[in-house]
């Protein structure tokens, strides 16, 4: 059982749910200006997500799904629009907000991992424990790296680590600390198919154990077969959002 | 927050393993300009504790009276009056002397040395003198009846063994030792009021010895005197020479205080001085230091910005982000400031040997000033604090995703991003590279060549300072020297007729193939709301065998106004035909000498960088009432016979005092020069360590910035070769800018050095700010050759790189 300390004004298991959904994008957009040009990353994103989903945020590359992922996740800021997540609104949160907000709401994972050089596995994993203000962050660490079966490799650093081996610690480092999002940028873009598996495995169960809002981005269709929900990007904008047309498939079944 | 203090303690760790010689690099870079700027900045402390020690060791005389000239009284005599003034109560110790004038000649390693001395006869016996008291510096103090002792600054200047037999007034004595008195701890007199090292002796001797040698026996002409603790000096000072007046009014006594020896005066001047500039080197030093600390610590945390953005996507606040780059700050300042103290001793030690030498006082103190240290630790830690807290405070103004996406690696451009893509250049993309990788990060490159013309800067200054220094003197011997290097100069005992048996034996002496009589007095010169100026006022024959260089008005044979250095025309703001005020000695009708003023013209400029030489004609001199006379005889001397061997000839005859070589002044301005020149080769050589450390430093962190570039390259099939060429290249451009810019800066630094601060400090002497070619090639060394070698100590790492690794690592 995971042990998760629910923030303020986010419901965690056994308590009382937020009003509306976990997540939830009103207009969202996001421009960039490089030079003399205006890039649309992002056009007008309604979005909302409740506890417990699995969401694949599928598209083409240059699509937006990741700048909707970076908007989620308040590594970046909206151009115009609203966003509600996990109760509180950052349309207008200062920078203070925002990094108490990524402690304690978001979990996000990289596709190129981003693990500290300079920290062993199990540290990287008690890093962002503690980052979340989790009481018994090494001891909860252990717990993840078990989890993600790499107890024995916990006193590696990330060079000693393979890939695959590298992601799992990124995942057990979100889920040390437990927050009720957890997003995932292509979590499997850099892994072959049986690590992949193994890390769709460890993210969608954390759906039904913590209910925990999912919401992974990639662009392999097969992926978005297990997905309660499937959001479809193009050009910056939501083309398709709805629920996998004959339930979500079992990972087992998937083949890349 | 996170609160688990182990494990920032154990990062903190790992990354000072990890960078163990950087950390240690910039540390020594930062201990070595705080070293220097300890050791430099208590050049003044340490000079004026020992001036006081010295001072104080020897009991310096708080009173002196000193008699008439020609005047003397019993032994015995001077005490006695003393004693029985209002003043004799408070005195605690007196002691008679004998002074007078004299000749010694001395065989130095460079020839026979004839120069005028004053004779210093004092109480040795029982370990006196009581009050100023002698120290013997070299040898031993006087024991037989001709033993004598010479000055310190006299021995050292002419390099005289400890032990030497000489003749002191024609008389035969033996030179046993190097003396060290308060009056004389530097001598002040020099020939026409110039003061040059080793042209004027003081010899001390047993009383008995120096009245016997004076021919004076049993007699005394001067008195010195410590009061008790307490006793108002000046009052004192007063009191005695009302009683003198009134009890003795023959002996024509002048009361005067410590505060009027010239020597003390100067030493305690100097002091303040030259430390106005040795503190803007010592400032120098350690800006360059601190910038380039600055520069290198933010590229070692600019490296980890990934990481930084990384603790930001996790929550990480401000003060979290801010703790490794803290923790290397602190690192870094703790052992720089560790290094630094180490490194103040050991320049303090090396400034030592230099002092040891520039000053020949008894004592010589240089303790660690803790103050001073503070001082430059402070601005040093300073540095490093706001090197750590930079890059992350850049960091925290984006949005974490800028962060995590534009690490140290990732180089957009900035404002130069369009241009840089419509730039042609020729060669392929390789040959392309170090110009657009210098391109592509203009704040990296901008600071990294800043840190580069700091030091850059710093050396330009230091050298170009010597260099001004010696186009000084070479302008001196040009125009001294000019058509007759071999001259010499023969000083006579006194003001004698031009016509006489001293002269005209002068002229005719052998090994002399021509001679013109001269006069040279000193002279205070004066213009309309300048102030005094004290010029070493020369007649000039127009048929002598050197001729000063007019470089404005006109100095024609029969010109009866003065020929001013250009230094004192411009500081006296007269232009030729403008008149000055002139005060100086002219011979009375008793035969005495009477002061008196007189307006002359000014006829124009010579470029003499020494401010007090000045010239008259004989038509002139006549003018001023100084006519027909001569106190230097300007020889020339046959070929084949030099300075030193007619200064063999000449010495003993009658009226000849000395003889010196025409070059003696630029001698003596070339002595004064290399005592700074000792003190400035320590910060010129701790800039030039301060460069390499800084080009070993850039060129490993660049190193590790192209970590995947330079894998990449090796991956494709490029030998480790190429990226070593492409780093020196890419560094030799960088290496360039800096060193451009710290030539530029540099010169600016030399010019505010030389015209604004030497005139405070050596305002006798005129010197312009000039850089010599060697100078120009230190600094291109220095800031490109150095620079663009660095990467070469990065060759090995690329050979034995494991490229596949390198290729998977994600910082």
């Amino acid at each position: 059982m995971v042990d998760v300390a629910a923030p303020a004004g986010v419901a965690g298991p056994g308590g009382r749910p937020p009003d509306g959904p976990l997540i939830r994008l009103e207009g969202v957009a996001r421009e960039y200006r490089v030079g003399d040009s205006r890039v649309v990353a992002l056009a007008g994103v309604d979005l909302a997500v409740e506890a417990g989903e699995f969401v694949v945020v599928l598209g083409p590359s240059g699509s937006g799904k990741t700048t909707l992922l970076n908007m989620i996740g308040a590594l970046d800021t909206p151009t115009v629009g609203r966003l509600v997540i996990a109760g509180r609104d950052l349309t207008s949160a200062g920078r203070g907000e925002l990094a108490r907000f990524r402690r304690h709401a978001v979990s996000f994972i990289f596709q190129v991992f981003n693990l500290f050089p300079g920290l062993t596995a199990l540290e990287n994993v008690e890093f962002g424990a503690d980052v979340a203000g989790r009481q018994g962050a090494r001891e909860r660490a252990r717990r993840m790296l078990d989890r993600v079966g790499l107890a024995e490799r916990a006193a590696h650093f990330p060079h000693e680590l393979s890939g695959g081996e590298q992601q799992r610690v990124a995942i057990a480092r979100a889920l040390a600390s437990g927050n009720p999002v957890l997003l995932a940028d292509e979590p499997t873009g850099e892994l072959d198919f049986r690590t992949g598996v193994q890390i769709l495995e460890l993210l969608h169960d954390q759906t039904h154990t913590a209910g925990t809002a999912v919401l992974v981005v990639t662009h392999n269709r097969e992926i978005a077969r297990v997905a309660d929900r499937v959001v479809e990007m193009s050009s910056g904008r939501v083309v398709r959002d709805g629920p996998n047309p004959g339930g979500p498939a079992p990972i087992s079944a998937l083949q890349w | 927050m996170v609160g688990r203090a182990g494990l920032w303690l154990r990062w903190s760790l790992r990354d000072l393993r990890r960078r163990w010689l950087l950390v240690g690099a910039i540390a020594l870079l930062l201990a070595l300009g705080t070293g220097l700027f300890t050791g430099l900045g208590s050049m003044r402390d340490w000079r004026v504790a020992s001036n006081d020690r010295s001072f104080a060791l020897l009991d310096v005389h708080d009173l002196r009276v000193a008699l008439e000239e020609g005047v003397d009284a019993p032994a015995g005599a001077l005490v006695r009056a003393a004693a029985a003034s209002p003043v004799g109560p408070d005195i605690s110790a007196a002691e008679e002397r004998l002074l007078g004038p004299t000749q010694l000649a001395v065989d130095a390693p460079a020839g026979r040395v004839v120069v005028p001395a004053r004779m210093v006869g004092v109480r040795m016996a029982g370990g006196g003198p009581a009050v100023d008291g002698v120290a013997v510096d070299g040898g031993r103090r006087p024991a037989g009846r001709a033993e004598v002792l010479v000055d310190a600054g006299f021995a050292r200047a002419r390099d005289l063994p400890p032990s030497s037999p000489a003749t002191a007034g024609g008389a035969p004595v033996r030179v046993v030792g190097r003396a060290q008195s308060p009056e004389w701890f530097i001598v002040t007199e020099g020939p026409g009021g110039v003061p040059v090292p080793g042209s004027v002796a003081i010899v001390t001797a047993p009383l008995p010895t120096a009245q016997r040698l004076l021919d004076r026996p049993g007699r005394v002409n001067d008195l010195v005197l410590t009061l008790r603790p307490g006793a108002d000096r000046d009052a004192a000072a007063a009191a005695l020479g009302a009683h003198l007046d009134r009890a003795a009014p023959g002996l024509g006594a002048r009361v005067s205080t410590t505060d009027d020896i010239e020597s003390r005066r100067l030493l305690y001047r100097d002091a303040d001085g030259d430390q106005q500039l040795y503190s803007i080197f010592a400032a120098l030093v350690l800006a360059g230091a601190a910038l380039a600390a600055f520069n290198l610590i933010s590229r070692v945390v600019e490296a980890e910005r990934r990481e930084i953005g990384v603790g930001m996507a996790l929550g990480l606040g401000p003060a979290g982000l801010a703790l490794r780059p803290a923790l290397l700050g602190l690192q870094i300042g703790v052992l720089g400031s560790a290094l630094g103290v180490a490194a103040g001793v050991a320049v303090a030690r090396a400034l030592r040997g230099v002092l040891a030498d520039q000053l020949p006082l008894p004592v010589l103190v240089t303790p660690f000033q803790p103050g001073v240290f503070v001082r430059g630790a402070l601005i040093g830690i300073g540095a490093v604090a706001l090197a750590a807290a930079w890059p992350v405070w850049r960091a925290v103004r984006v949005t974490p995703v800028e962060a995590i996406r534009s690490g140290a690696r990732s180089a957009r451009g900035g404002a130069l991003g369009p241009w840089l893509a419509r730039l042609r250049l020729p060669g392929g993309s390789l040959a392309q590279m170090p110009l657009r990788s210098v391109l592509r990060s203009p704040r990296r490159t901008a600071l990294t060549a800043a840190g580069i013309a700091a030091v850059v800067a710093v050396v330009v200054a230091l050298l170009g300072t010597l260099d001004a220094f010696r186009d000084t003197i070479g302008r001196s011997e040009r125009e001294t020297l000019g058509t007759a290097p071999e001259r010499a100069v023969v000083t006579l005992s006194g003001p004698l007729p031009i016509d006489s048996p001293a002269v005209r034996g002068v002229a005719a002496a052998p090994g002399v193939a021509a001679a013109a009589p001269t006069l040279r007095i000193a002279a205070g010169a004066r213009a309309a709301g300048s102030e005094e100026l004290t010029l070493s006022l020369a007649t000039a024959p127009p048929d002598g065998p050197w001729e000063p260089t007019p470089t404005s008005g006109a100095f024609g044979a029969r010109d009866r106004g003065l020929l001013l250095s250009e230094v004192a025309a411009a500081d006296l703001g007269v232009a030729p035909g403008e008149p000055i005020e002139l005060a100086y000695a002219r011979p009375a009708p008793d035969g005495g000498l009477r002061l008196t003023t007189a307006r002359v013209a000014v006829a124009g400029t010579h470029p003499d960088p020494f401010r007090a030489l000045a010239y008259l004609r004989p038509a002139g001199a006549a003018a001023l009432g100084l006519g027909g006379l001569a106190g230097e005889v300007q020889v020339v001397p046959e070929p084949g016979v030099t300075a030193a061997r007619l200064a063999e000839t000449l010495a003993g005859r009658e009226g000849v005092a000395a003889v010196a070589p025409a070059s003696a002044t630029t001698d003596a301005l070339r002595d004064a020069i290399d005592d700074y020149t000792a003190v400035l080769l320590v910060p010129v050589g701790i800039a030039v360590v301060l460069a390499l450390l800084i080009a070993f430093n850039t060129a490993t962190i660049n190193a590790d910035e192209r970590l995947r570039e330079h894998a990449t390259m090796l991956a494709v099939g490029l030998r480790p070769r190429v990226p070593a060429g492409l780093a020196m290249a890419e560094s030799a451009l960088v290496g360039l800018l800096g060193a451009l810019g710290g030539v530029g800066l540099g010169w600016a630094l030399l010019r505010f050095i030389i015209e604004v601060r030497v005139p405070d400090v050596l305002p006798e002497i005129g010197v312009r700010a000039t850089l010599s070619p060697g100078t120009l090639l230190a600094a291109g060394l220095v800031g490109v050759v150095a620079v663009a070698l660095a990467p070469l100590l990065t060759v090995r790492r690329l050979r034995r790189m494991d490229v596949p690794a390198a290729l998977r690592v994600v910082e």
